[in-house]
């Protein structure tokens, strides 16, 4: 009985059991397009990639993190300085994370400029946007983990901000505080979103748009749609899959690279009576945010200037989130001038970025 | 063929050699770093017995402190992307393949 038979034989077991050659052929007969935007396909990948990192790391850090007021600081120090390899894992974890939500930016407004929420596609944009605001909170929940000065004032101010929401504002700063200042039932809190909630509500809408995407196929330009344009394709498996495979070997080697020789530091435990340090300034993705809220001043016509401010992100984040069913002519003005908002999104969000870096 | 076993095993060899060296590298922040970063113990007045205080360290850096350390995290990374330009040579190679195969309309002959 040589290698061959029993390779043979395995394979045979499994597949009386898992019947995976129906996967298989799916597979051999998924096609991706090809074009010029073929290049945006690979960023998918990616966000699996960084997602599969961070649950590695993740579920190795929590195996020395302790979610108390008094040992979170001392374990992630622990990690830090005792546990071997543990400033890698803990750097590694840290760079994934930005890495991931880069991406996520990318693929979404790669998306929006393709317009590849056209029809029938829809519901894979509105289940990319939750996952785009669930990758956020992600990051949100993971800062004030280390429990020092800098994650607990930035929580703080984050927290603070659903407070101006009339009727609701209270009890939804209370909510994910659990209680009315940010202390140890909050450390608490955060971790039970970042590593039980969140995964699992991630992992579902994960799914559910995977699923839209291999049901429906990858979308196509709207110049080849139109039939002014020649629809190349390359088969997914193994053609496509060689070139993710490359393109996430780059990715690793980058993440690692940059992990190793620009781990992030910890700061000494946060004190609960001390005030905010000076310049406090949240992760760099909610910078925009940050900037935007800096500009509206204190009252607007008797209003609160930062109700007016939270209203406008979330009507902006709701607009955003229905946008297939506002862009529903995309060949036309409306859908150029559409193309040209996502121009000016990415203007207004870098640039504001900017800004609140400098001052 | 005999291009790709070759390619496989260095790939085997860089891969070997990496985890013996992985497993080599030592913990950050030696012992010395730990008294650069701490604050002076400090002496409670007033007190029958001298209390000890260890001030918290205001910040921590994780990164390799002397030369020795320094070193095994370069070479490290070099055996890494050693690795990762191997494989993406042999993956290169079977692109090619697919490709070609792809041209031939091998599949489709198959799927009929």
């Amino acid at each position: 009985m040589n290698a061959k038979n029993i390779g043979r034989s395995l394979t045979g077991w499994f597949e009386d059991r898992l019947g995976l050659s129906a996967l298989m052929n799916f597979l051999r007969k998924k096609t991706v397009p090809l074009n010029k935007h073929t290049i945006w396909s690979y960023t998918g990948s990616a966000i699996l990639l960084f997602f599969g990192i961070q649950v590695v790391t993740g579920i190795m850090l929590a195996f020395y993190y302790r979610p108390t007021l008094e040992q979170a600081n001392k374990s992630i120090a622990r990690i830090m300085t005792d546990v071997p390899l543990g400033w890698i894992i803990r750097s590694v974890h840290f760079w994934s994370a930005s890495a991931m939500i880069v991406t996520v930016f990318v693929h979404l407004f790669s998306s929006w400029m393709i317009k590849s929420y056209r029809k029938p596609r829809e519901l894979t944009w509105m289940t990319g946007v939750l996952l785009l605001v669930a990758s956020l909170v992600f990051g949100f929940t993971g800062y004030l983990l280390p429990w020092d000065d800098l994650s607990l004032s930035a929580t703080k101010v984050g927290t603070d901000i659903p407070r101006s929401i009339p009727i609701v504002g209270e009890w939804v700063t209370k909510f994910l505080r659990g209680g009315d200042d940010v202390t140890g039932d909050t450390l608490t809190r955060f971790f039970s979103f970042h590593i039980c909630i969140l995964p699992l509500f991630l992992l579902l809408l994960l799914a559910i748009h995977i699923y839209l995407i291999q049901k429906q196929g990858m979308s196509v330009p709207l110049s080849v749609e139109a039939g002014k344009e020649k629809l190349g394709e390359l088969p997914f498996w193994p053609n496509f899959v060689y070139r993710e495979i490359i393109v996430w070997l780059v990715l690793f080697g980058a993440l690692i690279t940059v992990a190793v020789f620009l781990p992030p530091s910890l700061g000494k435990a946060a004190d609960l009576m001390a005030p905010a340090p000076k310049g406090i300034k949240p992760e760099w993705y909610f910078l925009f945010l940050f900037q935007t809220l800096k500009l509206f001043p204190g009252k607007i016509l008797f209003i609160n200037g930062d109700t007016i401010a939270v209203f406008l992100i979330v009507a902006a984040l709701v607009l955003f989130f229905f946008l297939p069913f506002l862009d529903n002519k995309p060949d036309k003005m409306k859908g150029r001038a559409i193309t040209w908002l996502a121009w000016a999104a990415i203007v207004y969000a870098v640039g504001m970025s900017i800004w609140s870096l400098l001052t | 063929m005999k291009k790709r076993t070759a390619c496989f095993l260095l790939l085997v060899l860089i891969i070997g050699a990496f985890s013996a060296f992985a497993a080599t590298i030592q913990q950050s922040v030696p012992k010395e770093k730990d008294k650069s970063v701490q604050a002076p113990a400090q002496q409670l007045p007033g007190k029958d017995k001298a209390v000890q205080v260890q001030a918290q360290p205001e910040k921590i850096f994780a990164a390799p402190q002397n030369i020795k350390e320094r070193t095994a995290i370069y070479v490290f990374i070099a055996w890494l992307w050693a690795a990762i330009i191997v494989l993406i040579y042999i993956l290169r190679l079977e692109i090619k393949e697919a490709d070609r195969l792809l041209d031939l309309k091998f599949y489709r002959d198959e799927k009929k």
